[in-house]
């Protein structure tokens, strides 16, 4: 065998990587009190290095391999190992199954982690959605309400083409999107004569009165980061139309140009689908004098009319509407005073292509290792008798 | 037979101390306490005895869940509640708030009082260690104070607050409980309940044709009006006071239409009259006022009857949990693995197999006891045994005496019954210092609400946390025996060896597949199969560790004595899972977020360390020869 084939398929590589995995985990779960869950997450799993920032400088030096280098690393060894190492015996059927389990575990997580996508549908009683918006990632919409009454047309430009310096077009737009400054995260001031001078460029709409200041990003669950950008719009000729200052959470800004009416926006990437959720009933119990949550449920009618279908659907905890690979979860709701007023449900909604194969990893992980350790059990005790 | 006599011996002391408890529970006085410490009501979102909620009560603020009366004599709970209900002038005098911050102690210029403790124990424990108790009457003046205090520390986030302002925080929770129990059932503003309950039946129409009278701009009666605004508001205050419900629904959704004592009023002025269940009440309340004891008895026979009429299942549930309360089967449990591992130690130095098999019989006996508290719990809650922290930790002790009996039945070498006694105390203390938050008895929230789930997934990881720290704690005492005695030959060393191996397959096969349902319930629940939440990770910390120790083990890189260090480290990665995750306070499995318990977690982690220290010694000083 050659050697690097043997150093691939050896235990101890196995080992190294089990070994290495074991402080990543451990690393990666203290730092989540620093970083928040998600953070964390960026930094020590979804990726191949783990960094260290050298304080007071902008050097990182990797100190680390990611979960994604362990991962791969584990993936190679488990497979060369099941092709060059392992003999197979009826006797070794448990470690078999075990192994590809532990394959297909790892590739789920894998896809998961590049391929999944959360968002979340808020609906309102009696009201209906056809798109969910992306819990992390925003993008910039410019919408031209010229169309007609009851249609716009959206632009919508995914937040990695924000980038400071850089600029946005599309050839139906009539201008070209200079951005000047990108924030990942902002806080939001009200301008006054403190207000430094580089803040000062935005001349249209909220940026008259307010300005942003950049803050580190976050990562924690309940945080949220104001993605902000600070940009210049062109005509054709190059001629200034002016500067707007864009952030999440701001209300569309509205301007004319060439006659026509647009808006420009910050908000949550948005998901289409072709079909309508509309909520019927939100209901949400607590138990008796306490603010504990018994249970929450939202009553939905689901509307596909490229498919001629209507179906009614109650979703609640544990008991997700699944449809056309999309899953949609009782996610939470917006609480008010009286728990029994509650109207506004949120939804989650997922889409895994890799869902499915942690189901089939624990069907066979669970057999194998059942089958590997009972063979074990009756030949020791088997051996035991015989000895007493 | 005569082997049989230390076995005997033993069972019989632990039984007798069982008996000698259970008596305990009921005070012999005029008034039946059991009697009225078995009337259900509706606090936390479920329905308990008074029993329950005196014991959880009086824990939460004095840390003990009995207290001492005039004469100084142990008293349960249901006594102390039965007073603070009725006659608050009373209760107030008693000194049951333990105040152990010093800081708090000279802020609020209360005074040390005199206590027993002896120089040695205050040198022993540092004089942190003391703490003094105070009766409401004593604290009352500083309220404001304690409040003001309570709500500056509450705008930190809880890992950002001093040990004072803990204190502070706590001292401030305890005052609201008793206060809010002081009213529950009667405000107290006149002397008798029963008294002003006709007197409202007889006023209500009076009442009621002032209001309306006035209301639709009429001349009215101005007397009646303003004497039924004044009640009106008198009720109001008194439901807000009230600190759980009292009188039962009766619809299809009864479980959540219970009423506080208050709702009296709005039977009177709905109805005519207040129900049979809230005059009980009344006269109960007046009878202990009067210290007439055979008309409380009476009262409270009279106030079952009226619940029983509404549903017979209220008292019988009641009644389970009573006897669950009194029985204190992890108590007794706890001390006889104590007796138990005493057996063991006897066993080592004499009549080894009598006394092994004295810890053996009882431990069986605990292990049945435990399972009957368990399975209490199971029927009175009505979800599956592994609902928070505390019954894990239960849990984890049963799961893994189980297991250490099953290996001490094959391999009979005691050391099943040293794991099994040493594991069953530690888990039940820890069990102990983690119920002192109140009821362990709690609902769940509604994404946990699942006892599919509950009953595979939990169930399942938790007896993989088990055979973890089982096989850690073989390890633990392989290494002291065979580095401190020779006791251990090269034959028992093998077999120890080969318990310790089963065991971890065994934990490896719960952890791992337990994990993984952890990850589908995640994908039903939320949709993600894992979120690298901290608890998630703990678990696949302690699948990591056993896979590694099983792959040393496989390629030969460990034998008997590596893979006892391992899985003495295995108590450290289990450790970790289990509390230190509840620690960092974030996630959806942070339930409970505990700063007390980080120094004993160190200090366990340090002891696995130096334990895993000592068996790096080469194996020429070690006192057996393995």
């Amino acid at each position: 065998m050659k050697p690097f084939i043997k150093f691939f398929a050896s235990i101890e590589l196995a080992i190294a990587c089990m070994v290495l995995g074991l402080l990543l985990v451990f690393l990666g779960t203290i730092e989540q009190v620093n970083l928040g869950i998600h953070g964390a997450t960026e930094a020590y799993f979804y990726t191949f290095f783990v960094y260290w920032n050298i304080p007071n400088t902008e050097i990182s030096i990797p100190y680390l391999p990611g979960g994604y280098s362990i991962g791969l690393v584990l993936l190679t060894n488990l497979i060369t190992a099941l092709f060059v190492r392992f003999r197979y015996s009826w006797k070794k059927t448990g470690i078999f199954m075990i192994h590809i389990g532990v394959i297909t575990l790892l590739l789920g997580e894998l896809i998961s982690s590049m391929m999944q996508v959360d968002s979340s549908m808020m609906i309102d009683e009696g009201a209906s959605s056809n798109f969910s918006e992306d819990r992390i990632v925003t993008e910039l919409a410019i919408i031209d309400h010229s169309l007609s009454e009851t249609t716009d047309r959206v632009y919508a430009f995914p937040d990695s083409m924000l980038k400071s310096g850089r600029e946005a077009r599309h050839e139906d737009l009539p201008f070209i999107i200079s951005v000047n400054r990108h924030m990942e995260n902002s806080l939001l001031q009200r301008r006054d004569e403190n207000t430094p001078a580089d803040a000062l460029i935005a001349n249209k709409g909220f940026g008259l009165d307010l300005f942003a200041i950049e803050v580190p990003k976050t990562g924690k669950m309940d945080d949220i980061n104001y993605s902000t950008a600070i940009l210049t719009f062109f005509d054709s000729s190059g001629e200034v139309i002016g500067t707007w200052l864009a952030r999440l959470g701001l209300l569309p800004q509205k301007f004319t140009f060439d006659g026509k009416e647009y808006s420009l926006e910050i908000r949550r990437q948005r998901y289409y689908y072709p079909f309508d959720i509309k909520l019927i009933d939100f209901s949400h119990d607590r138990y008796l004098g306490t603010s504990v949550p018994m249970n929450f449920s939202s009553e939905i009618e689901l509307t596909n009319e490229d498919r001629g279908e209507k179906r009614d659907f109650l979703i609640y905890m544990n008991h997700p509407l699944r449809y056309n690979g999309i899953t949609f979860f009782q996610g939470s709701f917006v609480p008010t005073a009286n728990p029994d007023e509650d109207r506004i449900s949120i939804l989650q909604v997922v889409t895994n292509p890799g869902r499915h194969l942690p189901y089939i990893s624990c069907i066979l992980i669970f057999a194998g290792l059942a089958v590997q350790f009972t063979t074990s059990l009756i030949t020791f005790m088997g051996k035991r008798s015989k000895r007493s | 037979m005569k082997k049989r006599i230390p076995a005997i011996v033993a069972i019989a002391i632990l039984l007798m101390y069982f008996v000698m408890n259970f008596m305990k529970q009921s005070p012999k006085t005029e008034i039946d306490y059991t009697e009225f410490g078995k009337t259900p009501v509706h606090l936390n979102g479920r329905i308990q005895p008074l029993d329950s909620v005196a014991r959880n009560a009086l824990l939460s603020i004095q840390y003990k869940r009995t207290f001492k009366n005039d004469e100084g004599k142990k008293t349960p709970a249901i006594v102390w509640l039965a007073e603070l209900l009725t006659r608050p002038d009373l209760a107030h005098q008693r000194p049951v708030f333990k105040i152990q911050d010093e800081d708090i102690r000279s802020l609020l210029k209360l005074p040390e009082k005199p206590n027993n403790r002896s120089e040695l124990i205050i040198a022993l424990l540092g004089k942190g260690s003391e703490h003094f108790y105070y009766s409401f009457s004593e604290l009352a003046p500083f309220i404001k104070t304690i409040s003001e205090q309570a709500n500056k520390a509450g705008e930190l986030e809880s890992q950002q607050r001093s040990r004072f302002q803990k204190a502070i925080i706590q001292l401030a929770r305890s005052l609201s409980t008793y206060m809010s129990l002081s009213q529950t059932i009667h405000h107290g503003q006149v002397a008798s309940f029963d008294q002003e309950l006709s007197e409202l039946e007889a006023f209500a129409p009076i009442g009621i044709e002032a209001v309306s009278k006035q209301q639709r701009g009429g001349a009215y009666d101005e007397e009646a009006f303003n004497q039924m605004m004044s009640v009106g508001m008198l009720y109001q205050r008194f439901e807000q006071s009230a600190h759980f419900f009292t009188i039962p629904g009766s619809g299809q959704n009864r479980e959540r239409e219970w009423q506080k004592a208050s709702y009296a009023l709005s039977q009177i002025l709905q109805q005519g009259k207040a129900s049979e269940i809230a005059r009980s009440y009344a006269t109960l309340v007046d009878a202990y006022r009067d210290n007439d004891a055979s008309a409380f008895n009476q009262s409270v026979k009279a106030l079952h009857a009226d619940l029983d009429a509404i549903d017979p299942e209220l008292i019988k549930k009641a009644g389970v949990e009573q006897i669950f309360n009194f029985i204190e089967p992890f108590y007794i449990a706890a001390a006889g693995y104590v007796m138990a591992f005493l057996a063991v130690l006897i066993s080592w130095i004499r009549w080894p197999d009598k006394m092994n098999q004295a810890s053996l019989w009882l431990i069986l006996t605990c292990a049945i006891i435990h399972t009957v508290g368990i399975a209490l719990r199971i029927y009175i809650i009505g979800y599956a045994p592994v609902i928070n922290l505390y019954s894990s930790a239960i849990f984890v002790g049963w799961g893994a005496v189980l297991l250490a009996i099953g290996l001490e039945l094959i391999f009979k070498n005691g050391i099943g019954n040293a794991c099994a006694s040493i594991i069953g105390f530690s888990t039940l203390l820890v069990a102990h210092h983690l119920s002192a938050d109140g009821d362990t008895l709690e609902m769940l929230r509604a994404v946990l609400d699942n006892n599919f789930w509950l009953a595979t997934h939990v169930i399942i990881i938790t007896l993989g946390y088990s055979a973890t720290f089982l096989a850690g704690a073989i390890g633990f005492i392989f290494i002291l025996m065979s580095v401190l005695t020779d006791r251990i030959d090269k034959r028992s060393a093998r077999s120890i060896g080969t318990m310790v191996y089963g065991i971890i397959c065994f934990a490896m096969l719960f952890s791992f597949v337990g994990t993984i349902l952890g990850g589908i319930w995640a994908d039903q629940s939320w949709g993600r199969f894992w979120g690298w939440d901290p608890k998630e990770n703990g678990a696949l910390l302690i699948v990591i560790w056993n896979a590694i120790i099983l792959h040393c083990r496989w390629g030969g890189f460990v034998r008997t004595r590596g893979t006892m260090m391992m899985a003495v480290f295995g108590n450290v990665v289990f450790s970790w899972s289990w509390f230190g995750t509840n620690m960092l306070g974030i996630g959806l499995h942070a339930y409970g977020f505990m700063d007390q318990a980080f120094k004993y977690l160190a200090a366990f982690v340090g002891l696995q360390l130096l334990v895993i220290a000592l068996a790096a010694l080469p194996p020429k000083n070690w006192k057996s020869k393995i």
